[in-house]
Order: C-alpha cells, then structure tokens, then sequence
C-alpha cells in the first residue's frame, strides 16, 4: 500500500503524473488532500479551490485507490492509522532536514521512502507547486 | 476501505437475451460523446462527465485541440491539448479521450460513431445547435443539453495560474 499527500490546487498534469508514477509502484494508492486550513497553515494561502472539489477530482483518477482529508501533516501520525507499504514525496525534498528526520522514524518501521521525479510541463515550465505539493508541510 | 473509486459494472448479457444495437455508433453499449476545451480542469467538467457517465455505457470526451479552441472562443486555451487529453482520459467515469482536430461536429461523428452528443445547456436554442441537432438526428444521434455546474469558474482559475500573470 502506498500513501502520498498534497494540496492537489488546480489539478495539473504534474498532480496526475505523480498520482501514476506513485501507482505504478505500488498496489493500493491512498491520496491525503491537504486541508484548506492546513494549507493556509503551511503555505500560508488557501487553496483556490475548496477542498471537497479538490478531493472529487483526485478520487476521480483511475490511479487513486482511496482519498482522504489531510489534517495532520505528521506522516508518522498517518503510518499508524493507515499503515502504508510506502510513502511517496516529490524529489525536491530529498535533502530537507524535516524529510531526513521523517524517513530515518518512518525507516525504523519497515516503511519505504521513494521520491518521485518534478514534472515540466512542454513548455518546460516548472508547474507551481507540481512535486511541491506533496509536501505542503 | 471501499470508499476510493467508483465502478460501474453492467449487468452480463444472459443467455438468449438480444444485444441492442444503437444505429448511430452500431455498438451494443450506447456511446455518449462529451466535448468541451476542459481547460484548467475543474469539478463542474467533473460532474458534467459523471451526469454523462450514468446515461451511457460508453463514454468518450472528446478534447478540442488548441487552434479549434482558439477559432471558437477566440483565445488559446492556458493547458495545452496534449495535457487537457491526458487529464480527461486519466478519469475513472471516461472510457476513452479523443483530440478534436476540426470545428465540423458531424466530421467528428463519422470518426468517432457515437449515439448521444452532450452539450452545456447554455447551448440550447443557438442556431448552431438546432442546425446540428437536425443533422444528427438523420444520423440517429440525440443531443442532450446538460447543466453545467461551475462550481470554481474558469476564470478565476485562468487568473490563478502561475502562467497568467
């Protein structure tokens, strides 16, 4: 089982290709949409779009088994309800300290942290908040 | 946990039972056909397919490519068609995306075989349309107005893509 979260704000098609890459690494995807408030928290705006809406598009994916709302941004908080295989992260949080210290806890319970790779879009424009996103923290 | 996708299963074809066979697509299943430019994709393009999903059992968006997009609203959509595609086809209630290279419905109809065309409401009466529903309606095919619900505008979203500004 694997588990990924995000804000997941105008669904772009980085949010799918991480959605599918994430998929295809496991066999049960379970996707946290991150809170309006927590979002508001953590990046320091709402979202655009409320989250109802962002959840009925992310639950609308072939590639997403099961959604939930993501109130707590503690992912050593969700192993223990969900208790997923594998926790999926965009690649640009490898080195940051609060990822290290996650994955070193998370590691110690036999759960894999795999990072998946930014998407451009074809203009080669980084898509805002594409990979970001599922860090929101 | 049950509660992630929705399915929806047909009920199999007994023994001795006839298979429909709609005229317009010549298919068993009755294919529904839903264009629109599906720019900055949002839950009013969501529930509109899912209102087609539970009227047919085959259902196709089709995704009009950037330049018809451009003819018809008069600007260039702000996702290009490739990704608009892969957005729509990536949903569970669609069946199959196609890209919509020409202005010409009954073109897209002889390439495509559907039998009921879905429509926003706010389309209904246009000259356009009543021309068109004339012209599918010799071919077989029904249009069906459908209200469009926008929850979040295309607008705003347009103003909040990091391309807009």
């Amino acid at each position: 089982m694997g588990y990924t979260a995000g804000v997941f704000d105008m669904f772009h098609i980085g949010h799918l290709h991480l959605l599918q890459h994430a998929r295809a690494r496991c066999d049960y995807l379970v996707v946290a949409v991150t809170t309006d408030e927590l979002a508001e928290v953590t990046r320091a705006r709402r979202p655009v779009v409320p989250l109802l809406e962002r959840m009925a598009i992310v639950q609308s994916m072939r590639w997403v088994d099961h959604v939930i709302p993501q109130l707590d941004p503690d992912k050593v908080a969700a192993w223990q309800t969900f208790r997923f295989d594998v926790l999926f992260a965009g690649d640009n949080l490898r080195d940051t300290p609060a990822w290290r210290s996650t994955a070193t806890e998370l590691a110690a319970s036999g759960v894999r942290l795999e990072f998946l790779p930014a998407t451009y879009t074809r203009s080669g424009h980084l898509l805002e908040r594409g990979p970001a996103d599922l860090v929101a923290e | 946990m049950s509660a992630g996708t929705t399915r929806h299963l047909r009920p199999p074809i007994q023994a001795g039972q006839r298979r429909t066979v709609h005229a317009a697509s010549g298919r068993s299943e009755l294919v529904g056909y839903a264009p629109g430019a599906y720019d900055l994709f949002h839950v009013g393009h969501l529930n509109l397919l899912r209102r087609v999903r539970l009227q047919c059992d085959y259902v196709i968006a089709g995704v009009v490519c950037d330049e018809v997009a451009l003819a018809q609203k008069g600007r260039l959509p702000v996702v290009p068609q490739e990704e608009r595609l892969e957005i729509v086809a990536a949903l569970d209630v669609v069946d199959e995306a196609v890209m919509e290279w020409t202005t010409d419905k009954l073109a897209t109809w002889e390439q495509v075989r559907f039998d009921v065309i879905y429509k926003g409401s706010d389309w209904a009466g246009s000259p356009k349309w009543t021309a068109l529903e004339r012209d599918f309606i010799r071919r077989g095919v029904r249009v069906v107005y459908l209200p469009y619900t926008e929850h979040v505008s295309t607008t705003i979203l347009r103003h909040h893509h990091p391309t807009s500004s």
